[in-house]
């Protein structure tokens, strides 16, 4: 124990460089895993909170839910097998609004409002009261500017809708999403009441004809571009981890082999591979979880810095799990400089003259 | 008291390539409590495996040892270990020590490693420092010593785990005559104080009027010389 402390105390420089790299990589991690799930949510978290168990397209659209068309007789099959007042068409409308000085990508969600479970509001009138002109808006547009009771000016639908309440984590593809009233949509002379992008429904899996059925999640991850943004920083991170690893079990095992005529006389001394292992290990401990504080506080100081309409996102759960994984090859990786220990032999501290 | 460390018949057989060599050839010896005993040798007579053997580093090929009244002869590693960390201590050809730890710390690192830091230990180890000398070097840390100084403090490690036998793996080599004499001289006056026993393997011819018995060991034959430039009788 005190061996380990000693050494790192007298060979500060050596150990602060190795513990700089450690918690730039780690910087690094937690940015790019922030960044993951903050563009995953600003993609698709009004997909993923839709409020439905499953989503029906036509399976021409592959997933892609704005190149969905779903007509009546779809409805009526749907109908045959799930209860009435438990699913809804939907009707998506990509648009854009101008209020007083900004202008904002919108995207409008059209759905009964007698549906069960919508989205619950953080602010003004629920979804299910809304009526006419009224729309429940993603708190995301309140950085263009909207405030409550605001006027939304859609020129290329040519109408107008009032902000009656705002709801958190539904955007689509970076856009705010707009609730409003089915009903009421298809009254207005731009909407097509017999054709809807897609079907909601609670309830069990179902087979409509020439139909895709999927689940949430898989909407979410049939998104265009979607799965390729997150595989590609997933990559980044899996590749992070694994050079962090390399780097740390590469500096250990490099002083660990300098140190072997050390551990050689310390043999001799009767002390066990589990004695120096242990201290050995403990290092790596120590260097890891210093560098684990260190990127952290970097990170919470890089989020206060960043704009807000950078898409980053970090949860403690990711935190705990980045952490855990990294420690662990960390000290798996000392494993290989424990065996090192464990190879040499007391008698190479005889007979040496240095 | 009997011998601390009984060599009978001992054989150390090395394999060089396809060829064996036999680097020890039937060495018999004993060395009793109290007794400073130097083994003197040209290089390559088999000095360091020796030392090796008896040290319980190395096992002989044939013939059988005692250390510290245990036989040993066909022990396994781990009683081997034991023994090297309870009953026996070394000094090596430098220091060896742990270059980021002081004085003190280097002594507490043996009552770690053979038992637990505590009171008792601290003292011992205060009272070694003291007893070679050191008592102003007690917290300095190991590049601020001279040569001298480091060989003094391994002479201290050596006798901190209260060892049967010392056994010293040319001490001088990297001191001039006068330092290495008084560091010889040192280690004398500790074995006789506490009644231990060593065994110094040394190419210095100067040091050799301190040690109680020298032995010769030319070409892995052991032979046993009261004075020098004595002709030299086999010891069998």
């Amino acid at each position: 124990m005190f061996l380990a402390f000693k050494e790192l105390k007298f060979s500060k420089l050596k150990y602060a460089m190795v513990g700089f790299i450690l918690t730039a990589i780690l910087f690094l991690l937690f940015f790019v895993n922030g960044l993951a799930s903050g563009l995953a949510t600003a993609d698709s978290s009004s997909l993923k909170n839709l409020p439905a168990d499953y989503v029906v397209m036509n399976s021409e659209a592959e997933g892609n839910i704005l190149k969905s068309e779903v007509g009546e007789n779809a409805q009526e099959e749907l109908g045959d097998s799930v209860a009435k007042d438990q699913f809804t068409p939907l009707t998506i409308t990509m648009s854009t609004v101008k209020g007083k000085d900004a202008v904002a990508d919108v995207v409008y969600f059209a759905l009964e409002t007698d549906h069960p479970s919508l989205p619950p509001v953080i602010e003004g009138k629920p979804i299910e009261e809304i009526t006419g002109e009224e729309v429940v808006v993603d708190e995301s547009i309140k950085r263009q500017g909207y405030a409550l009771h605001d006027t939304l000016h859609d020129e290329n639908l040519g109408a107008d809708f009032t902000i009656a309440g705002f709801l958190e984590n539904h955007t689509y593809s970076h856009m705010s999403v707009v609730y409003t009233n089915l009903n009421d949509f298809n009254k207005r002379s731009f909407s097509n009441p017999d054709k809807n992008q897609a079907l909601l429904y609670y309830g069990k899996e179902t087979d409509v004809a020439k139909m895709d059925v999927l689940t949430l999640e898989e909407t979410v991850e049939s998104m265009p571009g979607y799965s390729e943004t997150q595989g590609s920083l997933l990559m980044m991170v899996t590749f992070l981890f694994i050079i962090s690893a390399f780097v740390s079990t590469v500096f250990f095992y490099v002083i660990t082999i300098q140190k072997r005529n050390q551990f050689g006389v310390l043999k001799a001394i009767g002390a066990s591979t589990a004695f120096i292992a242990k201290s050995l290990v403990l290092q790596v401990v120590f260097l890891t979880i210093s560098g684990l504080v260190l990127s952290l506080l970097g990170v919470s100081g890089m989020t206060k810095l960043l704009p807000d309409e950078m898409p980053f996102e970090i949860s403690w759960q990711m935190i705990g799990f980045t952490g855990i994984v990294f420690l662990a090859l960390n000290v798996s990786g000392s494993l290989v400089s424990v065996h090192q220990v464990a190879k040499t032999d007391a008698l190479e501290a005889i007979g040496r003259a240095d | 008291m009997n011998g601390i460390i009984k060599l009978d018949n001992i054989s150390k057989v090395f394999l060089d390539g396809d060829r064996s060599v036999e680097v020890l050839k039937s060495v018999s010896m004993e060395i009793k409590r109290g007794e400073f005993v130097a083994i003197v040798g040209p290089s390559g007579s088999g000095k360091s495996t020796l030392l090796s053997i008896m040290g319980a580093l190395l096992t002989p090929s044939s013939g059988s040892i005692v250390l510290s009244g245990q036989e040993v002869t066909n022990a396994r590693a781990r009683q081997l270990k034991k023994i090297r960390k309870h009953k026996l201590g070394f000094i090596f050809q430098t220091a060896h020590l742990i270059p980021y730890l002081t004085v003190q710390e280097q002594l507490l690192l043996v009552a770690e490693i053979v038992s637990k830091r505590d009171r008792e230990q601290r003292e011992k180890a205060a009272h070694l420092i003291n007893d070679l000398g050191l008592a102003h070097r007690e917290n300095s840390r190991v590049d601020q010593l001279s040569g001298g100084e480091k060989q003094r403090v391994a002479i201290a490690r050596a006798f901190m785990n209260d060892p049967d036998c010392i056994l010293a793996d040319e001490p001088t080599a990297s001191l001039d005559s006068e330092k290495g004499r008084r560091v010889v001289k040192m280690l004398r006056k500790e074995v006789k104080n506490r009644q231990k026993s060593a065994v110094m393997v040394t190419h210095d011819e100067r040091m050799l009027d301190l040690c109680d018995r020298v032995l010769y060991l030319e070409d892995g034959m052991m032979y046993e010389e009261r004075k020098i430039h004595d002709e030299k009788l086999p010891l069998r």
